[in-house]
């Protein structure tokens, strides 16, 4: 390794030090990490001003802001707590249906909101209601994070990860689909049986919920419709973009105009709500790695890479699901993203879509193995102790770890049998 | 490990999203709550540094609770009895005369 690679290895193992271990925010940590990598790389000549100026990627980040615009609207209008309302009304007290309801609304929601802004609104959901019935909150918001990091794996717009990964493998949204909703909707039963198994006793006796109605919770009815339409056509329109010859950055952009057109919410106030924190944390980590990429380094941990795997199509996409699935459990599943999808590209003679597919499933299932993986239990742990409730390191590790196994376990299954990687 | 935890666990972390969501959910589907402002009394006002304590007393609060749960039970014991949905909308127009 010549120093100059030695110099950005440094910058991107201090980023993700940085970001994993908070010691700065996340944002901040990408973004001097982008000045060290953009300095160096101009003092060496690794790259050129203009190289450098296109390092961060137009159309994800279009797509990601499209998005967030799309739900934040949404969430204001009231759809999102109204599924969250009809699910506690259907459990009707039982504890045991409440608990599956409450899986089912934080995977469902979480396939459209961002992963902290549903687990926070499950969350509340979820104390408000154990709190009027008795009970503890723990087993519901320990299981609603873990049904969140998992919501959304199978579409495009599902995580920040997915965008990354579908965007530069060309991936379109019914492919995504196509390649990995019957492993998702597995990997939901799977779980929700595992968490149901592991909290089973601790679930409260039956006790009557307060009568309501959900739809009466809806203050903006106009509002609510708008939404309701713009979320039939900006899905619809994710269906067919590729037949329609657009991109998807350009429908979540489309989208998010008219939603801020037709809402007469006050558009400096839905700027606001977005969540900044990844939007610079990506641009950030985009042009650390694209830093990485000029020296070459990518490039031969993808020769590593195959002959690590031995060209072998099942053991190569087992590799890349388990080691984007461990690394996701340590540090950034953006950062995971950004790092592999330039490998993958490099590699020819395999399976791509399956690689790619490997790739989608492990920066999402190992978002929630420990309390450290991602920003979303640690969210969780917090509302609880907001709540007078601590659940410890290891109680959530000892689930955490069990559920991101058993996905990981049954997607190697899943990837293997689908694309027909053993002959 | 723990250690490491326990850091990240003390960093600072808005919670705003779910504090408003909260609040919606409590309106629906949680014990009612009311917020009161009381200001201190003009006599006591060389005790100001006490009387914001009380906030966070606990005594204070659940003396605070009982005296609800006693002016509530004794004000509708005297109530006649009428239908509840009229008693509580006279509650609120009496409220918002105060």
């Amino acid at each position: 390794m010549t120093s100059e690679s030695m110099i950005f290895v440094i910058i991107y193992l201090f980023t993700l030090l940085s970001a994993a271990l908070e010691m700065v925010p996340i944002s901040v940590a990408a973004l001097l990490g982008a000045f060290l990598t953009v300095w160096f790389g101009l003092s060496y000549g690794v790259f050129t001003y203009e190289e450098a100026t296109g390092f961060i990627d137009m159309k994800i980040l279009g797509l990601l802001i499209g998005t967030m615009i799309v739900f934040e609207v949404a969430y204001r209008s009231g759809i999102f707590r109204l599924m969250a309302l009809y699910a506690i009304k259907l459990s009707g007290g039982d504890s045991r249906l409440l608990f599956i309801f409450v899986c089912l609304t934080s995977a469902a929601v979480s396939m459209f909101l961002s992963d902290s802004t549903a687990l926070l609104m499950i969350a509340a959901a979820a104390t408000t209601i154990s709190k009027f019935m008795d009970q503890d909150p723990a087993p519901y918001v320990v299981s609603a994070a873990i049904m969140v990091n998992l919501g959304g794996t199978s579409t495009l717009i599902g995580s920040v990860s997915n965008m990354i990964i579908g965007v530069n493998a060309e991936l379109s949204f019914t492919e995504f689909i196509t390649y990995l909703a019957p492993c998702e909707f597995a990997l939901w039963a799977l779980t929700m049986a595992t968490l149901y198994f592991n909290y089973r006793h601790v679930l409260g006796e039956k006790k009557a919920v307060p009568t309501y109605s959900p739809w009466e919770s809806v203050e903006d009815k106009s509002l609510f419709n708008k939404s309701a339409l713009l979320l039939v056509l900006f899905l619809g329109l994710f269906m067919i973009h590729d037949k329609l010859n657009l991109s998807p950055e350009a429908v979540a952009l489309g989208c998010a105009v008219l939603a801020l057109s037709l809402s007469n919410l006050d558009p400096s106030d839905i700027f606001r709500s977005l969540d900044w924190e990844t939007i610079f944390f990506l641009s950030g980590f985009s042009i650390i790695v694209k830093g990485l990429e000029g020296t070459g380094l990518l490039a031969q941990l993808s020769q590593g890479f195959l002959a690590v795997s031995g060209n072998n199509p099942p053991l190569a996409t087992a590799i890349m699901l388990w080691m984007s699935g461990l690394a996701s459990s340590v540090v950034s599943n953006i950062a995971v993203a950004l790092t592999f999808t330039p490998m993958i590209q490099e590699i020819q003679g395999l399976n791509t879509t399956a690689l790619w597919s490997a790739l989608v499933l492990g920066t999402n299932l190992g978002g929630a193995a420990t309390p450290m993986s991602g920003v979303v239990v640690v969210m969780a742990m917090n509302t609880l102790k907001r709540e007078g409730t601590t659940v410890s390191f290891s109680e959530f590790t000892k689930i955490g770890s069990l559920t991101t196994i058993i996905q990981l376990g049954f997607s190697t299954i899943y990837l293997i049998a689908r694309f027909g990687l053993v002959s | 490990m723990s250690k490491i935890w326990k850091w990240i666990k003390s960093r600072k972390r808005t919670l705003v999203k779910y504090e408003e969501a909260k609040e919606e959910f409590e309106k629906i589907i949680g014990r009612p709550s009311i917020r009161l402002v009381v200001e201190l009394p003009t006599s006591l006002e060389d005790v100001r540094d006490e009387f914001q304590e009380l906030e966070n007393d606990e005594e204070f609060l659940e003396a605070l609770r009982r005296f609800v749960e006693d002016y509530l039970k004794e004000r509708l014991s005297r109530a006649p009895q009428r239908p509840r949905e009229q008693e509580s909308g006279e509650a609120e127009a009496s409220d918002e005369s105060v």
